[in-house]
Parts: structure tokens; sequence; C-alpha cells
């Protein structure tokens, strides 16, 4: 990224294009031959592992008549069992040992739909994701690498949507609240471990979780004002101490995001107060987006120029 | 930064405080891009425009923003209300051309095509200059109703601005001074997601054009074994025979899908550059495009998977045989 802001200091003439090579080394713009080392060895595990577990995926898709069940099962119970050993063998930290969790939580996942695809059980799709997430707790609990945690929220969000939709037909947006309980609770869950246990590496995670109940928020709220639902209307008072709160974070990706939230809903207020006259819903709706993008957008800027000050 | 300040090489009042993050510059495209159509919805709805005269809006809206623009003027206020200006003058152009009937829909393209051109030069703004280059490869792209002939473009625009972005890499120095350096690198992911996103552009290949793709894979994959090249040359990196046995086993293996290998390139030069937010980019498109060659037709499923499992052990035994060289 340091070489996008160096780029601009050069296009802009503030350092001379004869000096290129001087600020490249200063600032090592380009990687060292450790780094991409490095990233050779990454990409080739976890490229490698994942190459893996998709061809074995791919193979029980074509189900292949000829191989027995019980073959079919021992092969995925022994792919589950070989990388849970390799992991548990050496330092759950190891590169290793994460890729070999990760294949293992995958191959969980095969084995239910192996169970699905023979037995011919009937059940839902969202009964294999609650199945699979069950088991994949297991190792998530065990894991505190975040991309562990990442697949695990993925599959568990998965199953709550499925759920929604295939069982709760009626009132299928209930998955969307669903997931957004889910990920308030990954958000409490993940605060503790950083600032209680001093787990910094989940901060990415805990970030990613706070943008991802944002936008659910954001859509639950402006469903409400445009589908004339009242049913939640009460949640717009829980929507201004969120963004309250979200305003006092650091990382300007989650602030940018809170801005452009606060510009929807601002937005979609003024478009229902429009009523059923679609003309005054469209001028309300355009003025309202256009003056609180000046606002706000104002407001994000001052504050990026306060963060670089700072 | 400070690290230059500390060496003399700038001083404390060259670093920009107003330089705006990506995230943010995304933030104000979609408040802009909002703004631009609400302006023409609106003021069609007070009757100030028709259809006969939405094109003149258009141009009009669209000299006032050039005038904004290039105003001594230059906060964050004016530039907002320039780019809804521009962004609206041209839908309002594009729109208002077709609704006169003078005009056909492949003469409205032309002119979409071309405008885009003097765009590009007059305006120096990132986001305004991706735009151009996403709507000049649209616009020429579906010039054409044959959805695979407009793959076929698509496919062109990517090829074009991956040599020219993999030229620019390696004679870094020789293109620092551009200030669109960093527009062609975007317009590449851009159009990465764009070939994404047009969902005829991946399984439905009719046989007899089965030639194209083979051609776009074989330039394709020409582009990904120079960059290898010169990686490897830059860095004089041990196990090269086998570094370029697995990446040619992986271009043929994903022959389909031209489109997964120019994202590998993209993962390659961002690793060289140290972009991170190139390698998530190209790490989330190889991710869609795998899916899409599971759903390829041209073979089987057992094919596929024999072939993938075969990859992925022949990953895992060099990662091994690297490890235990180290």
């Amino acid at each position: 990224m340091i070489m996008r802001r160096v780029h601009k200091l050069f296009v802009e003439e503030r350092i001379e294009i004869d000096r290129y090579d001087e600020v490249s080394q200063i600032l090592e713009i380009n990687a060292s031959k450790k780094e991409l080392k490095g990233w050779i060895d990454s990409f080739l595990l976890w490229m490698g592992g994942l190459f893996f577990i998709a061809g074995v995926i791919f193979f029980f898709s074509y189900n292949w008549d000829s191989l027995d069940k019980f073959a079919k099962f021992g092969l995925v119970f022994a792919i589950i069992l070989a990388t849970t050993t390799v992991a548990l063998t050496r330092p759950l930290s190891s590169m290793v040992s994460q890729v070999a969790l990760l294949v293992a939580m995958i191959a969980i996942g095969l084995e239910w739909m192996l169970f699905g695809q023979i037995y011919q059980t009937g059940a839902d799709a969202w009964n294999l994701f609650f199945a699979w997430s069950l088991f994949g707790l297991l190792i998530m609990a065990t894991s505190t690498h975040t991309l562990h945690w990442l697949t695990w929220l993925i599959i568990a969000n998965t199953a709550i949507y499925l759920y929604a939709v295939q069982v709760l037909s009626t009132y299928p947006f209930s998955g969307i609240i669903a997931m957004a309980l889910l990920s308030t609770i990954m958000i409490l869950i993940l605060y503790l471990l950083i600032n209680k246990y001093d787990m910094k590496h989940f901060m990415w995670l805990y970030e990613l979780n706070l943008t991802y109940f944002l936008t659910l928020f954001t859509l639950i709220i402006i469903r409400e004002f445009v589908e004339y639902d009242s049913v939640l209307r009460w949640l717009l008072l829980l929507y201004i101490p969120t963004i309250w709160f979200y305003l006092k974070q650091t990382n300007i990706i989650i602030i940018s995001l809170t801005v452009l939230s606060q510009i929807l809903v601002i937005s979609s207020f003024f478009v229902m107060i429009g009523g059923r006259d679609w003309e005054a819903k469209i001028v309300l709706g355009v003025l309202s987006l256009i003056a609180s993008s000046f606002v706000l957008i104002n407001y994000l800027l001052k504050r990026i120029k306060d963060a670089k000050t700072h | 930064m400070q690290k230059l300040i500390e060496k003399g090489i700038i001083q404390v009042q060259d670093i920009d405080e107003q330089e705006i993050p990506w995230v943010s510059h995304i933030v104000i495209l979609i408040s802009t891009l909002l703004g631009g159509f609400g302006i023409i919805a609106v003021l069609s709805i007070m009757r100030i425009i028709n259809k006969d005269t939405l094109w003149l809006f258009g141009v009009i809206a669209l000299g006032i923003a050039l005038f904004m623009h290039k105003s001594a003027k230059q906060s964050i206020e004016n530039y907002y209300a320039s780019l809804i200006l521009l962004i609206a003058g041209e839908v309002a152009l594009i729109v208002g051309l077709r609704m006169v009937n003078f005009w056909d829909t492949t003469a409205v393209l032309w002119i979409v095509a071309i405008l885009q051109i003097p765009l590009f030069f007059i305006i120096d703004d990132y986001l305004q200059r991706i735009i151009n280059i996403t709507l000049l490869t649209l616009s020429i792209t579906f010039l054409n109703d044959n959805h695979v002939v407009n793959y076929f473009f698509i496919f062109c625009f990517t090829l074009i601005y991956s040599a020219v972005f993999i030229y620019m890499v390696f004679h870094q120095k020789r293109f620092f001074d551009a200030s669109w350096f960093y527009q062609i690198r975007d317009a590449l992911v851009v159009n990465i997601f764009i070939l994404i996103f047009l969902p005829f552009a991946f399984h439905n290949f009719e046989p007899e054009l089965m030639g194209i793709q083979i051609t776009f894979t074989f330039f394709a994959s020409i582009l990904a074994l120079v960059t290898l090249h010169r990686l490897l040359a830059i860095y004089k990196i041990g196990n090269a025979i086998a570094i370029y046995g697995v990446a040619i086993v992986l271009l043929i293996t994903f022959y389909p899908t031209p489109g997964l290998i120019i994202t590998f390139i993209l993962l390659a030069l961002g690793s060289y550059q140290k972009d991170y937010l190139m390698m998530i980019a190209s790490l989330l498109a190889s991710v869609i495009f795998m899916g899409y060659w599971y759903y390829s037709l041209e073979f089987s499923l057992l094919y596929k998977s024999i072939s993938m499992i075969a990859i992925g052990l022949l990953m895992l035994s060099l990662y091994y045989l690297r490890s235990r060289h180290a």
C-alpha cells in the first residue's frame, strides 16, 4: 500500500524520478527474496490442501457407482483422521496444522454430504449445514486461527439462511435477523478474546464481523422503512447507539461503511416520509441523499485527516 | 513515509493529508452514482427534462462538471458535485441519445466509447478514470449481440491490460511518474470482475468457437509464464524447474477458464509489489473462476476431480521438498 502513496509523490513531482532507486530501497517497495519465498511456500501449502479437498469433493459429486458405500465413507473418514493426526502431532500454530485442520473441517461436511447422497434421507439442505456447523464447532474451539473461525461462520450463516428460506418460508427475512444476532454474539466473544485474553490476531475477524453486522442491520432498517412493516420499527432506537459505537472505532474502513450506512438509512427514512406518493418519495429521497452525502463525506474526510495527523 | 522525511527526501508538508483511502472512494462512488441517477429522476418528475431534451441536459451537465473540475477552487464539495454532474451527464447523454429515434443502439455505443477517450485525458481523477475505462470496455463489448463475441472482446481488453500492466511493473521506474499507472492496474481488476459477473462468459461456449477459447488460454498462459520467468530471474529462487513444472500443469489443467490464469498473474504481481488489496481481489476472483471451472462442460467430473487431487498432491510434495531443503 505504501507504493500507492509514493507513486502520488512522484506524479506530483515532489520527488524526482531520478531518485526512484534510492526511494524504493529505503521503503522496500518490492518484496524481498525472503518474503517471496514465504509466499511461494504458503501458496503451495494452502492451495495444495484446498485443491486436494476440492478434488475429493468433485470425486464424490461424480458419484462413482463401482465404489462401495463403505469405501466412500472410509475414504473421507481416513482424510479426517489423517489431517487431525497431522494437526495434533505438530504445534497448532504451525502452518501445516492450520491447513490440515481446515481440510478436516471441510471433510466433515463432505462426510455428511455423502450420508445424504447414499441414504437419500430426504433432509433439507439446512440440515446438512446445521450438522456440519455443529461438528465443525469442535475444530473451531480447538483452533485459534482466524481462518477456521471464518470458515465456521460461513457454514453457520449458510445453515441459518437456508433454515429461514426452507422452513420459515412465510417470513424469510427472519433469516437476516438471525444472522445479525449470530454476528452480535460473535462480536461479543471476539471482543472478550481480544481485550481480556490479548488475542490481537482476532482483530481483523472482529472488524469483519462488525462490518457484516452493520450491513445486515442497515438492510433490516431500510426494509422496515420501505415495506411499512411496523413490527421492528423500534430497531431504529438501537441504530443510534450502534452508530455511536461504530464511529468510535479507529479503522477507516469501518468508519467509511458506517457513513455509507447512515447515508442509506437517512435517504430511506425520507423515502418513507414521502408516503404513497412516488414523486414525493423520489424528490425527498434524492435531496436527502445528496445533502447527507455532502455532510457525512465531509465528516469522513475530517476523520481521515485526524487519523493521519495523530 | 517517516523514513523518507528522516532521509531528507521529502518534507512533512509534502504528505497529502487529504489523500482518500480506497474504501472511502467506494462510499463516494456509491453516493455519487445514486445522486447522479436521482438528479435525472427529479428533473424528469419536475417536467424540466423529457425524453427529447434528456441528451441536451447530459451535454450541459458534462460541460458544467468539466468546468467545475478544472476550476481553481478544489474543495471536496466541488469535487463531489462535479462527480455527481459527470455521472448524471453521462447517463443522461447515453439514455437520451437512445430515446431520440435518430440514433440506434450501435451508434450510441460508439458515441459512449469515443466520449470516454477525451474524458479520460481531460479529467485527472481516479474514480472518473476507472468509470471511463469500464464504460469503454463495456460499450465496445456490447457492440455485438452475440454473447460469445462479447466474451471475445472483453477478454481482448483483459489481455491487453494484463500485458501493459506486466510491462509497467517490470519497468516500474520508467512509468512511475505517469498519472495513469494505477488506473491500468485497477481497470484490469475491474475487467476480471466484469468477466465474472457476465454469466455467459464462462460455460456457454459453442463447439465451433473452442478455437477462440484455446487462443485466449494460449496468450494468457504466455503472459503467466513471462511473469513467472521475470520473477524467478529477479529473485534467483531455487527449485525453479519444479515451480515452472507446477505452473505448466496448472495452466494446462485450467484451460477452459483463461480468467483463472489472469488471476494467477495478478496474484504473482501483487506478491511482488506487496499489494495486499490486489492479492485479496485476485484470490477472491480465483475462487469464483474455480467454481465456474467446476461447472464447465468440457470435461467429466471424474477427470476434474482426479486432476485436482493430482495437482494438490503435487503442490504438497513440492512444499515438503522445499521445507526439507530449507
